[in-house]
């Protein structure tokens, strides 16, 4: 008895694989296109310092007194007219904290939130002198730096982040820019905004709306 | 108008409560710095026969003061028990999650890792037959051992190739060292190492005023021990003159900068808050420079010299490096910090801890050694 081995030709062959690469680098750039790219939008003129956010956000990531992953800034305008603005880690694309880290312990993740691994921090503090903005500070109950995450712990889960959460007058807004239904897309695509110390050429991920002059310090 | 957040002004409130990062860090750069300024003239000094003054002196000093630099970070760090990772996860490619390269590992960890293998190198070499002399002489195993088994001059000869190839190499990495503050402090966002583009050049200069007023204190000393070392100062006095007019005229042109492209703003105010140290530095630099002229034909004022030239270059890197953290990284707003007793006790131990690496080589080695100019005892 004999056996028969099932013959495949070489062409046949060249073309299963080429099928299977062209496959599998179509899915690597869809999976791409869906990942997220997480994005808040503030709107200056909303915000009246009611402050509740800043605590949120204390309460929520246990940010040590004194410390801020969020703060307000309280500016006057000409006039007298005081002005509210909402500050923390801008989750920048070109993030200067991220190149200065000696370690990789400061990354930035697939939907490009900027973390910390905290194992691999060596404590030198050169992101929080990269940072443009302020808004790493030393967290002395962990002994590394600290700063804004988005509450990734949140938003995967399908939540907002705490300080979005509980905002009052919806000044802040939270999203992913790479779903065009988002909210946040769609303000973005209607509204003139403005970001952070755009000379440092860090393209923050946070949008402001209204934003003074006087607070870009 | 801009509503002051806090009575000092505008400040981003993280950097309000923790303004000063880096303590010892960068002051113990600097008391230490003549360690890569030190070994990157004797790298010079022997790959073309120049100024070999003191070689052997200025090459022991160098590796101990290069060997404990990295002790000022460590004493700075907030995490000490994870320091070991600055080795183990260096980051010296960029990728996807990091971006960009850090010179802080770059030029800060791996290019000290690089020196201090190349340097240990060139000063077992260097000292490898003078060490077999010194065994014949006292038959301490341990001197035969540093000896290499180079035990002839045609043996010490042939190795002349591997010191100036390791000589050639270290220029660059000792080079890279000598600036290495300054391009660090440019990867920040603090207002004043942002502005003060002189930095670098700066840094440059100022170390080889430090360097030499170092050589000349210890050469003094050491003369006074061993009066039969013949020792050629001219030379040196006339790298701390030459260096201290350099500094001089660097600092005036960075502050003539600084009034051309802030003055009349809110932000000039920032650099005033150290125009105060910033004069003194500029005194001491200027009596410097007189006294180490008036020492060619007075020697006692070498001592005079060497100490200003010093205590000039360590206020105005006291200036640069503590004074400018004082200043809010808006650029609106400054104050005066008290550091803690602590930080001194730090800075005074590592150096103190290179002294004694110092003394430890100085009594190992043969200083009194110098090399006949093709590199032959």
């Amino acid at each position: 008895m004999s056996i028969q081995t099932p013959t495949v030709s070489r062409r046949e062959v060249i073309k299963t694989l080429a099928v299977s690469v062209a496959a599998s680098s179509l899915a690597f750039v869809n999976a791409k296109e869906t990942a997220h790219k997480w994005a808040m939008y503030i709107d200056v003129s909303k915000c009246y310092g009611c402050y509740a956010c800043v605590a949120a956000c204390a309460a929520e990531n246990n940010v040590p007194i004194g410390s801020f992953r969020t703060w307000v800034e309280r500016h006057e305008l000409s006039g007298g007219v005081a002005i509210f603005v909402p500050k923390q880690c801008n989750h920048c694309a070109n993030p200067s904290c991220v190149k200065a880290c000696p370690t990789g312990a400061t990354y930035r993740n697939e939907d490009g939130l900027i973390l910390l691994k905290s194992d691999l921090c060596i404590g030198c503090g050169a992101c929080i002198q990269a940072c443009p903005y302020g808004a790493r500070f030393f967290n002395p109950i962990k002994g590394t730096p600290d700063k804004c995450t988005f509450c990734n712990h949140r938003i995967y889960m399908g939540k907002l982040p705490a300080c979005v959460e509980t905002c009052p007058t919806g000044a802040r807004v939270f999203g992913d820019l790479n779903d065009p239904n988002s909210v946040i897309s769609k303000i973005l695509a209607q509204t003139p905004v403005q970001r952070l110390k755009a000379g440092t050429g860090n393209e923050p991920l946070i949008f402001y709306r209204d934003l003074p002059q006087v607070a870009n310090a | 108008m801009s509503y002051p957040l806090f009575p000092q002004g505008y400040w981003y409130p993280n950097n309000f409560a923790d303004p000063v990062l880096w303590t010892p860090l960068p002051f113990v750069y600097v008391l230490i710095i003549s360690g890569p300024a030190l070994l990157f003239t004797v790298y010079i000094s022997y790959l073309t026969g120049k100024l070999r003054e003191l070689l052997s002196l200025r090459l022991v000093v160098g590796l101990a003061m290069f060997l404990v630099i990295l002790l000022g970070p460590l004493a700075d760090s907030r995490a000490p028990d994870n320091t070991w990772r600055a080795f183990a996860n260096l980051r010296l490619l960029p990728s996807d999650a990091n971006p960009g390269i850090s010179f802080m590992a770059i030029q800060g960890i791996s290019f000290w890792a690089l020196g201090a293998v190349v340097s240990i190198l060139f000063t077992l070499l260097y000292f490898s037959y003078p060490m077999y002399v010194k065994y014949t002489q006292t038959k301490n195993p341990l001197y035969r051992l540093l000896s290499l088994g180079v035990s002839n001059e045609k043996s010490y000869h042939a190795l002349e190739k591997v010191l100036k190839f390791l000589a050639f190499i270290g220029i660059f990495i000792m080079l890279s060292w000598l600036a290495y503050p300054a391009t660090l402090f440019m990867q920040t966002s603090n207002f004043i190492w942002q502005n003060t583009m002189t930095l670098p050049l700066m840094f440059v200069i100022e170390k080889f005023v430090a360097d030499m007023a170092v050589v000349i204190l210890i050469a003094l000393l050491v003369r006074s021990l061993l009066p039969k070392l013949e020792v050629e100062f001219k030379p040196i006095l006339a790298i701390v003159a030459i260096a201290s007019a350099a500094a001089i005229v660097t600092l005036v042109i960075q502050m003539g900068i600084w009034l051309v492209r802030f003055g009349g703003s809110p932000y000039y105010a920032a650099f005033t808050h150290l125009y105060g140290f910033l004069g003194v530095v500029l005194t001491l630099y200027f009596i410097s420079l007189i006294t180490s002229i008036a020492s060619f034909r007075a020697l006692s004022l070498a001592v005079v010299a060497a100490v200003t030239g010093l205590v000039a270059y360590f206020l105005n890197k006291w200036t640069f490096m503590i004074k400018a953290q004082e200043i809010a990284m808006t650029g609106l707003a400054a104050m005066e910090v008290a550091l803690p007793l602590k930080v001194y006790m730090e800075i005074i131990g590592v150096f103190a801890l290179g002294l004694f690496l110092t003394m430890l080589l100085i009594s190992l080695f043969p200083i009194d050694f110098e090399p006949k100019r093709e590199g032959r005892v």
